[in-house]
């Protein structure tokens, strides 16, 4: 398949993304006959071809969706062989290294190939990709995946040390841009200005740990890179949910608290309630929003007591622990290098 | 090899301020009070760094091109104290050199020597410790030392000077945004894109330069009727070849409520002359977009110019008809009435992005998005971004960062 050719039907051998939840997805490769287990139960391969990519699959106990992949889903659904980038980070390092179609891009380590999704896009279908991995099954894995992908004309994956050796003499002075993530990244400078082009280009380094950032823009300064920055990206992301606050019971109505001027304002003006349910009643399921609105309805057939029913407030809520710090980004770009011109 | 040539358009500055400008052999141009003519800089390199020196460009040679060179070089044979009890507070009795003194001194003086002027007429600068006085000539070099680099203008850079002068006049989004919408909505160089865009055209000037080259199309509906053309937009920084541009295409809002309700899109007619339309929309017309670019192209006849519009609106009805796979959306409007507009164009399991400056009527379309059950992934996502001072022992986060940030909402939709 290819990764960035969108299609409408699934086929045999592409990589579908089953999405159960944002929290609960994964990555199928699509083979007759196969069966693929889920909480929700069996998906069957062969039910699956021919179907509309977006369209729902139900499963005996709950329902997926079957996505097509891109580098974002991936990013959350790929099988994890390292510590990978996510997309606010990616998303900045694409940016600032001004990638378009038809540019060069370095990269090392791969790792789990997430960012190396994203690299690609900016430079499909012109350009090309060259990433260098130490690890030898974890680049065998990813010129598999990047295979399975329709990349293989615009990835090569090579095993070597980055640091020791750099990127392969063929690409020397090739590269618009250079990405490291790697623990040692003030090893490999030099070798990212041998990779990038004599006219200059675009760096970016990423780091967990100060230490490494600190290194990395001494030898950056070192090789003659300008323009240095680092900075920080914490990303906040939030779903919305409904929350309920029970009203208190003062033992009269609200209406008359309000005619004394105890309340201040008029409270059933101030949004929206729903009946408080008994204790033993059903619980409140995942799918509360029906119920929700049968609720409001009653509230204003009813005439119900304010003191019975809970206030309903939606609100923007971001997950208990969240991603803080992933790293430090330093982007710095090599100045040309014939003085003469 | 790529020289700067007569003409060309360049973005020139230093540490972050940056100015996109005109290149003209024999004329001058400034950069922060700084005169400096243009000749000197033709037919050499991108992307080296200059110092304006009275008033001529003299090239800096890579190992002074970085701004701590400076530093060094100033503090080379002044005294530091070991610690700053006898140091003047910040405001006291600090500069001895009146401002104009200054300003006259940075004609003649050389960079260095200016600030090294500078730092010494500061009242016991020797007393100060090494950090508190590199600090000092860190600051006066960024404001005195009248040095730019000059370089090619890439869609990022752009984008960061634009935003960077535009987020002085107001509530607007960031680069760190910006660069989260174009990576979550999944554009690359064949990507077919439909855009609601209000915001001067960045976004579609970033789009076109990333379909450059490649088969996309991008649809931009505007807020408009029959027969117009979106506003002019400011993209001739991206100086983009004529095949760039025909894969912009556009389609007005005012057609498409009809559209999506009766399922037939209008085109407009052509007429032989614009004559028979009143003056006032006559000079309307002149600010659009395609007319303006045409006009000092060539003198393209008004039928050639309406049959090219024509051709744009039928190829965006067409690729709407077949709809589109990705959609971003980034008005001045209520995006929500925007984007259930625009959805019924987006092909199923494609991603969309909503950016809005507050985050209540994202919330909104999030629940009826919900509701519908019409997507999946759904977030909103802002970003705390702060930038760090990397030095040797002096390492901290930067006492100024973004206050008030924007929101992009998320989603993937399903059938
Ligand atoms: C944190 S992972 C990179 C994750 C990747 N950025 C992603 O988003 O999936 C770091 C990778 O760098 C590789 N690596 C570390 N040092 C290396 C070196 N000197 N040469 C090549 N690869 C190296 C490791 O094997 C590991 O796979």
């Amino acid at each position: 398949m290819g990764f960035f050719e969108f299609r409408d039907t699934i086929q045999e051998n592409d990589t579908v993304i089953i999405y159960i939840s944002n929290d609960d997805l994964f990555p199928i490769t699509v083979k007759k006959g196969e069966v693929k287990q889920t909480k929700f139960g069996a998906i069957k391969h062969n039910e699956i071809i021919g179907k509309k990519f977006g369209s729902r699959y139900d499963c005996a106990r709950g329902y997926v969706f079957l996505l097509f992949p891109n580098p974002e889903i991936w990013t959350l659904a790929l099988p994890h062989r390292t510590q990978i980038l996510y997309t606010p980070d990616i998303s900045r390092i694409v940016f600032e290294l001004g990638l378009s179609n038809g540019k060069v891009v370095c990269e090392s380590g791969t790792g789990s190939g997430s960012l190396s999704h994203a690299l690609t896009r900016g430079i499909y279908p012109a350009g090309h990709l060259h990433t260098v991995e130490f690890h030898e099954e974890r680049s065998k894995k990813a010129r598999q995946e990047f295979e399975d992908h329709g990349l293989s004309k615009n990835i090569t994956v090579y095993h070597r040390d980055v640091c020791a050796e750099g990127w392969p003499a063929e690409v020397d002075h090739k590269a618009d841009a250079v990405f490291l993530d790697i623990p040692a990244p003030y090893k490999a400078i030099e070798h990212v200005k041998r990779a990038l082009k004599l006219e200059g280009g675009e760096f970016c380094n990423f780091s967990p740990c100060i230490e490494q950032v600190q290194e990395t823009c001494v030898k950056l300064r070192e090789k003659g890179f300008t323009n240095i920055k680092t900075i920080e990206c914490i990303n906040s992301q939030t779903t919305v949910k409904t929350s309920h606050f029970p009203m208190p019971d003062f033992g009269v109505d609200y209406k008359d608290l309000e005619a004394a001027g105890v309340m201040p304002t008029n409270c059933e003006k101030i949004g929206t309630y729903v009946k408080r349910l008994e204790k033993g009643a059903k619980p409140k399921t995942r799918n509360l929003k029906e119920e929700d609105e049968k609720a409001e309805n009653a509230v204003e057939k009813e005439e119900l007591k304010l003191s019975e029913c809970n206030f309903v407030v939606k609100s923007a809520l971001a997950k208990r622990s969240q991603y803080g710090h992933t790293g430090y980004l330093t982007f710095a770009r090599l100045p040309p290098r014939d003085e003469s011109l | 090899m790529n020289l700067i040539k007569d003409g060309d358009r360049a973005i020139i500055g230093h540490d972050g301020i940056y100015k996109i400008m005109v290149v003209k052999k024999g004329k001058h141009a400034s950069f922060a009070k700084h005169k400096f003519a243009w000749d000197a800089c033709i037919g050499r390199s991108w992307g080296h760094t200059w110092q304006i020196q009275q008033g001529k460009l003299e090239k800096l040679d890579s190992n002074e091109a970085c701004g701590e060179s400076v530093v060094s070089k100033v503090l080379d044979n002044i005294q530091s104290g070991a610690d700053n009890r006898n140091a003047a507070d910040l405001s006291e009795k600090g500069q001895n050199l009146e401002r104009e003194c200054i300003m006259e001194m940075r004609e003649e003086k050389k960079g260095e020597e200016l600030i090294e002027k500078i730092a010494r007429g500061n009242a016991d600068f020797e007393s100060k410790t090494r950090f508190t006085q590199e600090k000092f000539v860190r600051h006066k070099q960024k404001k005195h030392g009248g040095r730019i680099e000059i370089l090619k203008p890439s869609m990022n850079l752009i984008v960061h000077q634009k935003l960077a002068v535009e987020r002085t006049k107001g509530a607007y989004f960031d680069v760190h945004e910006f660069a989260t919408m174009i990576a979550m909505a999944n554009i690359h160089a064949n990507s077919k894109v439909l855009l609601a865009d209000h915001s001067s055209c960045f976004l579609s000037g970033a789009i076109l330069s990333k379909l450059k080259g490649g088969s996309g199309e991008l649809v931009s509906v505007f807020q408009g009727q029959l027969g117009d053309s979106p506003p002019h937009v400011p993209l001739q920084n991206y100086e983009f070849p004529d095949e760039v541009w025909d894969q912009l295409l556009y389609y007005p809002a005012k057609s498409l409520g009809k559209a999506t309700i009766s399922g037939d899109f209008e085109l407009p007619e052509l007429k032989d002359e614009d004559e028979d339309l009143p003056p006032q929309a006559k000079k309307q017309k002149t600010d659009t977009e395609d007319n303006k670019r045409e006009e000092d192209k060539s003198r393209i006849s008004r039928r050639e110019r309406q049959e090219k519009r024509l051709k744009k609106y039928s190829r965006a009805v067409e690729l709407m008809k077949e709809k589109l796979e990705c959609l971003i959306i980034a008005p001045k409007h209520h995006p929500l009435p925007w984007l259930f507009m625009l959805l019924p164009f987006l092909k199923p399991s494609c991603p969309f992005v909503v950016y809005c400056d507050k985050k209540e009527p994202l919330m909104e379309i999030f629940n009826k998005l919900h509701e519908r059950k019409s997507a999946v992934m759904l977030s909103i996502n802002s970003v705390f971004e702060r930038t760090v001072q990397v030095l040797p022992m002096r390492t901290h986060p930067e006492v100024h960062m973004p206050g008030n940030r924007g929101y992009v909402l998320y989603g993937i939709s399903v059938l």
